[in-house]
């Protein structure tokens, strides 16, 4: 397919080169830019809003493109809207669920001796770039910014924060970049195989305490810990309530929601995911428990005899619905096949659907999604056509494509969803074709989203979070404080006026504004510009003439300044900061 | 001349803030009046401690140990001989708290602290014969967010509107108007929370404000337009609550970082933790509050991973260290400013944690807990409430685990700092909608 240039990403990384000061493999597989952006890059300020060169093609018009562009990459650029206005929505959905490249760098686990694991150099520079969060946000903006598989990396960041690994415990890279490389995979692949896939990881294992999860000793006096148990139903598969296919609650005679399960279903669970211990070392015996392995799944521990010692081998009663699979596991199985077993039992359950469905739309599309929308992707949850239910590109697909996420502009008063963090920065150095050094996790955080390091498994911020005073959800408005508020506008004002500045040898990132400068002669044609390119042609009348009042203000002999108060004003306006 | 407030609306629409300060020296006099207009203040500050922590290792049984030790064992109990000793001639037994308390223990045998013993999210009184009959009990109990909600909205049906707003945001609502400024009563060091979120009010968290505007024309001219925009499209449910959002906060954090440049830094020495750092700025914004015109005022802070699924040990002891430091420098602060006996700390957690412990040397999620509450007009150095059996089983089990049914409601408890706080009789089962559950609505431990 063609290339696609977003925001041009120089190397080396960081963190590769802290890495490379040492020579360690890893970084240099950290190197990996295709030559490709920083070919096409330089000739991106064209604007390209309304080109009246290019043909209409199809359902794609360029405002509905920049809009599906906002919902399913991390941003348009002017190059990926006019590549995809040409070749049309859905090519460019089946070209990107083919597509591969992003990954994060599997680094090593920090040794006992810090001193050697950073030999020279800056101890708290080394300890940073090798053994915190940070390389792995620097390759996140890195491959947010730049790389192609845009669809792929935006669902598996949605997936990240429905389904949590956090750095808060997991504190290294080398145990968090393997989960998350997991999430990239299986983004588009099957819910059931990925529910196994993040059962399984050490990472997942550790953060809520599967991994050496003991069978009762004789004397009793420790229970299976519950936790794992608790957040796969409650977090990762189907909720607290019981569903209607779409995504209402059922409710029984007195109007109280029905639970899924009770405190007893927890405490069978429980028993299910233990015996797993993190997988041996090649060439190392195993042991009940073993030493932390974060590269390979974990590992159901056999003693000499090969039995599974650890497991609790007590009869489990599971999830009970209509049709439920093995609802009832018998005594004395094999851990592995309860496991399986279990992960069939919750996967099945009618819930799985709408409650995972409607988060995802939440994440990609608008925060109160009609229930006829949220039924139409449980249904393509369950059947994808093809009879195979969990689908998660058919489930894509049919969030991406519905009526209710397509076309240009949206009447309903409550649709859309506020930008979280995270994608007001993408979205906006994409849009400006941003020279970056990938250097921007310090700057989410300062809006309220500390990349990677959600502070709980109910991730950065509350998928249910109502909007106080209304009966509508705004999941993001849960950390837009409003400190949060200001520290946005005050980041356009740094992108707008100056440049986020990174210290050398690392250059930062900078928008480059000579696009909309070319067109600050006509601070009408300027406005729609960015109307298009920000907020696919969804500005009101009067906030285009605000806008345009205030850039004609500007004196003509400054078309800097004229951009640069343009962009202030759109991208500052909470009719941007909410993409609707 | 301008009042005060027109200058801090200045400052909000771009007038530079040394400006305003300058303006702001000509109101000495007018402070000096109004520290004594303020001189009935009160306040309320929360601490949250997330995750859940185990109250089953915080307030220990001296006394009665054995049958502590007998479930807790020997790897995650608190040996004997560590235990900070307190007495509790309520329960008519000796007790101890964690050894990592040494400020909370030497603040409550100055009668400034009280501990209120298992107390929880409830539907109403219920004993283990009625849990076990099926009785009504709060939804998704053991759940971290639905019980950190009940906690927070003292409602305990997920499904009741009531459960959209917190007691904190509601009592702020029932005593907003105590205060002579319309600025937020609620201020937050922990981001938004439904605790302080009320009816038509929310936190104000202090912070940096707007940035980039200087006095020039251009600059002006951006600016109002800037603000102009705030007022469009305001249909849009969304777009709507984030111009509102916007301008309340740029107007609220102008006032607020004005009014702290007015006061003198404190003295008193606060550790460099997270929750620290937060109350330190909580005891600057208490220092401001006669040029912030407040005489009522919630906060809300927190301190988080108390989740000790595994390795409770070692977690819980930096925790509640981190937490007996801030809570001692804290009250001490108050000393500083005179306020001690105007200002009530209470701990507030998702719930208690299994008596019986886990695979992995921690507890699983649980119910009734054990909470502080500190200040000058506390009637502290006691117990209150009904410390539980530790039996698995016992009376007090819900079920065999140890997650103990509280013997006392959030409800009760809320009520009790909110009468002291000042919310008038008629407005307690606004802010307490199912007080009228529970037998008692003062639980006795304020003055």
């Amino acid at each position: 397919m063609a290339a696609q240039p977003g925001g041009r990403v120089k190397s080396p990384d960081p963190a590769c080169r802290a890495l490379a000061a040492r020579g360690w493999r890893p970084c240099r597989r950290l190197a990996f830019i295709p030559a490709v952006f920083l070919v096409l890059a330089g000739a991106s300020h064209r604007p390209v809003g309304s080109d009246p060169s290019l043909p209409a093609v199809g359902r794609s018009d360029p405002n509905d493109v920049v809009r599906f562009l906002e919902q399913a990459t991390f941003g348009p650029t002017p190059e990926l809207a006019r590549h995809v206005q040409s070749i049309g929505i859905e090519r460019y959905l089946d070209d990107q669920f083919a597509l591969r490249g992003s990954f994060y760098p599997v680094l090593p686990q920090m040794p006992a001796d810090t001193t050697a694991g950073c030999p020279d150099g800056s101890l708290s520079t080394c300890l940073r770039d090798n053994y915190t969060m940070y390389p792995l946000q620097v390759r996140f903006f890195q491959n947010a910014l730049g790389q192609d598989d845009q669809v792929r990396q935006r669902v598996a960041f949605v997936l990240h924060e429905i389904l949590v690994v956090s750095g808060v415990k997991e504190r290294e890279p080398s145990q968090v970049a393997p989960y998350l490389n997991l999430l990239l995979e299986d983004a588009f692949g099957n819910y059931r195989q990925l529910l196994e896939h993040l059962t399984l990881n050490p990472a997942m294992g550790h953060y809520l305490d599967m991994v050496n999860n003991d069978a009762p000793t004789a004397t009793g006096s420790a229970a299976p810990n519950e936790n794992y148990a608790r957040e796969i139903l409650q977090l990762f598969s189907i909720g607290l309530d019981t569903l209607n296919q779409d995504g209402t609650p059922q409710r029984d005679a007195s109007g109280t929601p029905i639970p899924t399960y009770t405190q007893a279903t927890i405490t069978q669970f429980a028993k299910v995911f233990t015996g797993w211990t993190y997988a041996s070392y090649p060439g190392v015996a195993g042991q009940k428990h073993n030493p932390a392995n974060f590269l390979a799944p974990m590992w159901l521990y056999r003693n000499a005899a090969g039995v599974d010692s650890s497991h609790d081998k007590t009869p489990k009663s599971l999830l009970a619905y209509p049709g439920a699979v093995h609802q009832a596991l018998p005594a004395n199985r094999d851990g592995a096949v309860d496991l399986s077993d279990a992960l069939d039992n919750v996967f099945d359950h009618p819930n799985v659907g709408p409650f995972i469905g409607k988060q995802l739309i939440q994440h990609l599309v608008t925060s109160n999604p009609s229930p006829a929308y949220v039924s139409r992707v449980a249904a393509a949850f369950a059947n994808d056509g093809s009879g195979t239910r969990g689908n998660l590109r058919a489930v894509v697909r049919a969030i991406l494509l519905d009526p209710e996420a397509r076309g240009a502009s949206k009447g309903d008063a409550a649709y859309g969803r506020l930008r979280e963090p995270v994608l007001f920065v993408t979205n906006l150095c994409r849009a400006l074709d941003a020279t970056s050094d990938g250097i921007l996790g310090s700057t989410a955080t300062a809006l309220g989203q500390n990349l990677f390091n959600s502070p709980t498994v109910f991730g950065y911020y509350p998928h249910a979070y109502g909007i106080p005073g209304t009966p509508f959800q705004g999941p993001e408005f849960g950390i837009q404080t409003n400190v949060a508020a200001q520290a946005r506008a005050n980041l356009v004002n740094t992108l707008a006026f100056s440049q986020i500045r990174s210290a050398a040898p690392d250059f930062g990132t900078s928008l480059d504004l000579r696009g909309l400068q070319s067109l600050a002669a006509d601070p009408a044609r300027l406005v729609a510009e960015l109307n298009w390119l920000l907020m696919h042609g969804s500005m009101s009348d009067p906030m285009k003439a605000t806008v345009t009042d205030a850039v004609s203000a500007v004196p003509a002999t400054n078309p800097l300044l004229r951009a640069q108060t343009a962009l202030y004003l759109v991208a500052t306006s909470s009719q941007y900061q909410v993409a609707r | 001349m301008k009042t005060r407030r027109e200058l801090i609306h200045d400052a909000g629409r771009g007038l530079g803030a040394a400006a305003v300060l300058r303006a702001m020296g000509r109101f000495s006099l007018l402070d000096a009046a109004a520290v004594d207009a303020a001189s009935d203040y009160r306040a309320l500050l929360c601490l949250f401690l997330y995750g859940g922590n185990d109250g089953n290792n915080t307030v220990i049984p001296y006394d009665d140990y054995a049958s502590y030790q007998k479930v807790r064992g020997t790897t995650i109990n608190i040996p004997k001989g560590s235990i900070l000793k307190i007495s509790a001639p309520s329960q008519k037994a000796a007790f101890g708290l964690h050894p990592a308390l040494a400020e909370l223990q030497s603040l409550y045998d100055k009668g400034n602290v009280a501990i209120l013993a298992n107390v929880g999210t409830l539907a109403s009184p219920t004993t283990r014969a009625r849990y076990l009959a099926g009785a009504p009990v709060p939804d998704d109990l053991f759940s971290h967010s639905s019980q950190q909600a009940e906690w927070q909205s003292a409602v305990v049906k997920t499904s009741d509107p009531a459960a959209w707003t917190g007691w904190g945001g509601r009592a702020a609502d029932a005593v907003a108007s105590l205060n002579a400024s319309s600025f937020p009563v609620s201020i937050s060091t922990a981001g938004l929370s439904l605790f302080q979120t009320g009816v038509n009010s929310g936190p104000l968290d202090p912070g940096t404000g707007l940035a980039g505007f200087t006095t020039g024309a251009t600059s002006q001219a951006r600016l109002a337009a800037f603000r102009k925009l705030l007022t469009l499209d305001t249909a849009q449910t969304l777009v709507g609550t984030e111009s509102t959002l916007m301008g309340r906060a740029i107007d609220d954090t102008n006032t607020l970082n004005a009014a702290l440049g007015q006061v003198p830094a404190l003295r008193t020495p606060f550790p460099s933790t997270g929750l620290g750092t937060q109350l330190k700025t909580i005891a600057s914004v208490i220092a401001a509050r006669s040029a912030l015109k407040m005489s009522r005022q919630v906060f809300f802070a927190t301190i988080g991973s108390f989740d000790t699924h595994t390795g409770e040990i070692a977690t819980q002891q930096t925790l509640l260290t981190q937490l007996s430091q801030a809570m001692g420098a804290f009250f001490a602060a108050t000393v500083e400013l005179g306020v001690q006996d105007s200002v009530t700390t209470f701990t507030l957690s998702d719930f208690c944690r299994t008596f019986q412990p886990g695979s992995g040397s921690g507890t699983d999620h649980a119910w009734g807990n054990h909470h502080f509450i500190v200040g000058g007009s506390v009637k502290g150095g006691d117990f209150y409430g009904t410390y539980p059996t530790l039996a698995l089983g016992g009376p007090d089990d819900a079920e065999a685990r140890g997650r103990w049914i509280p013997t006392t409601a959030v409800d009760q408890y809320g009520a009790t700092l909110a009468r002291w706080f000042g919310v008038p009789a008629a407005s307690m089962r606004t802010v307490f909608p199912n007080l009228g559950a529970f037998a008692a609505d003062d639980l006795g431990f304020m003055v």
